[in-house]
């Protein structure tokens, strides 16, 4: 199916749910003959036909060339704002530092390297020693599989655009 | 459920995910980015070999059947690895080392500011061709089988093309190959963003920073970061297991690790923009990579739907490379899935065990 007419076929569900079908099944409610889960059926239908459709309207912005060119230019002026704080901010605090007697990063980093160095010399130690300790262990937990899948599939669910009317990708 | 509890528990998601994004935010941000704060590992690992940005982790065979080449997971740049043994059932490395695959993973060392100046030379021909020594010294063997996931896929492939020699076997999975395929959409987007800006992002960071990675893997999908996956928690909050998988990834989402700031440029302007790497163009440590030059076998896992990179930037692969013996795995899962989901544990990864016992002799 074309994405223009899934596109039409989401509009129809997001009105048909919001302007007929919800209200009919409020009044079954009212009226106690409504099915079990019947007005949240609709509106969970309503909102995943809306869903689609903004993620949609999504795609199409980003392969708008002027949405492009607004990207750039924004990101361009806000790394030069950035530029320009991080060099007032460096040449103030760089004054600063030598008042209160706080450390520069790169002391900072030196010692942190040097930290790093004493680790690796007591991994080494210690994978030497006789009945090292085991790795630690993850807290146990009961799960449901069934529902770790639900999840995945909702991740990694959306088909790319060439997928959507152009066929699937192939084997060789 | 009812409309009233959603819009009560709705704000509590969402205040729960804007911590857990200032989290990854702060981490990305710190000068040495803290892996201290990864979850415990689910399978026992030795660190073999540091050196460069690499810590080699070795994950011993199990069961009573062992390959004689060993294999090393070479994972993408730009998250922290521990998707790759994330729960029992749902661990690529648990599965591969059932099956008898001595395995090694390249746990990638964040850059700080002080390593910008890293490209794909030192990633490749440095820091692979360092590992790839060490685990050729552990295991008394000429050559290994490797395995490269997303960009670590990207960074193997020229390994391979580079060092044939040392390859025996090599699987690439999910691999952004074809960079002009334009099937993403945020794609069109990027290509509006300068060149001048792009060295923007170095000059003032040095790295690209974490954050700016992270809007962007969240801008290919905004209203499922923004709403749908907290509707979808909601919706199962009831599920066992559900919720637990829910934080475990959304950990796992807002741990961007910043990307070194020259591979960051050669990567956008080299890579994606002119396309060199497909065209054999693609020129590392003064040496053109040439695809023809890799001769092993060669085994090219898809995910059909992958969403982040386009199943038609992966499959071209084999018709570029001079091996005889190479193929197309195709397999109905999106790009994460093929790690984690259970289809991809029970079917996926014992295709790909069986691929590499074929080839072991």
């Amino acid at each position: 199916m074309s994405e223009r007419s899934q596109s039409a076929k989401d509009v129809l569900i997001v009105y048909k749910s919001l302007l007929i079908e919800l209200p009919v099944a409020g009044a079954k409610v009212s009226l106690g003959v409504a099915k079990d889960n019947e007005l949240e059926g609709i509106a969970w239908k309503a909102y995943e036909a809306w869903v689609r459709l903004v993620n949609r309207s999504t795609d199409t912005l980003y392969q708008n060339p002027f949405f492009g060119d607004s990207v750039g230019r924004g990101l361009h002026g806000l790394l030069q704002i950035q530029r320009l704080t991080n060099s007032v901010g460096g040449a103030v605090f760089a004054a600063l530092r030598s008042v209160t007697g706080l450390p520069a990063a790169s002391e900072v980093q030196a010692m942190r390297a040097e930290l790093k160095d004493l680790r690796l010399e007591l991994r080494s130690l210690i994978a030497a020693l006789p009945g090292r300790p085991a790795m630690p262990e993850r807290a146990e937990m009961r799960r449901d599989e069934a529902a770790e899948e639900e999840f995945i599939k909702a991740i990694d669910g959306r088909p790319p655009a060439a997928r959507r009317g152009k066929g699937a990708a192939k084997a060789a | 459920m009812s409309l009233m509890s959603l819009l009560n528990e709705l704000p509590q998601y969402w205040a729960e995910g804007a911590i857990r994004e200032l989290e990854g935010f702060r981490r990305g941000l710190s000068e040495t980015y803290p892996i201290e704060d990864d979850p415990p590992p689910l399978t026992p690992y030795t660190v073999v070999y540091e050196g460069g940005k690499v810590s080699l982790r070795r994950y011993q065979a199990q069961g009573t059947v062992r390959h004689k080449t060993p294999l090393l997971i070479c994972y993408a740049l730009i998250k922290r690895p521990y998707v790759l043994d994330l729960l029992p059932g749902r661990s690529l490395i648990e599965t591969l080392t059932k099956k008898g695959l001595e395995v090694y993973l390249i746990d990638w060392i964040p850059p700080t500011r002080a390593d910008s100046w890293r490209g794909f030379d030192a990633y490749v021909n440095e820091d692979i061709a360092n590992a790839v020594r060490a685990v050729q010294l552990c295991e008394d063997i000429e050559r290994i089988s490797l395995l490269g996931y997303c960009f670590g896929g990207m960074l193997s492939t020229i390994y391979t093309a580079l060092h044939q020699e040392t390859i025996k076997n090599f699987v690439a999975l999910t691999l952004p190959l074809d960079l002009s395929v334009r099937d993403i959409p945020l794609n069109s987007t990027m290509d509006h963003v300068s060149e001048e800006t792009i060295n923007l992002i170095t000059e003032t960071f040095g790295n690209c920073p974490a954050a700016l990675m992270k809007a962007g893997f969240s801008s290919m999908a905004p209203i499922h970061h923004a709403l749908d996956k907290y509707i979808g928690l909601y919706r199962n909050k009831e599920n066992k297991g559900y919720p637990e998988m829910f934080d475990l990834f959304e950990r796992w989402m807002s741990g961007e690790v910043p990307l070194a700031g020259r591979i960051f440029r050669e990567l956008i302007l080299d890579v994606t923009r002119k396309n060199l790497l497909v065209q054999s163009q693609f020129v590392v440590g003064g040496r053109k990579v040439e695809l023809k030059n890799i001769t092993c076998p060669v085994l090219n896992v898809v995910a059909d739907r992958d969403d982040v990179v386009a199943p038609r930037s992966s499959l071209p692969f084999i018709d570029l490379i001079g091996s005889d013996d190479k193929a197309n795995l195709v397999f109905p899962t999106g790009h994460v899935g093929a790690i984690v989901s259970g289809a991809a544990q029970k079917l996926l990864w014992p295709q790909v065990a069986a691929w590499l016992a074929d080839h072991d002799g």
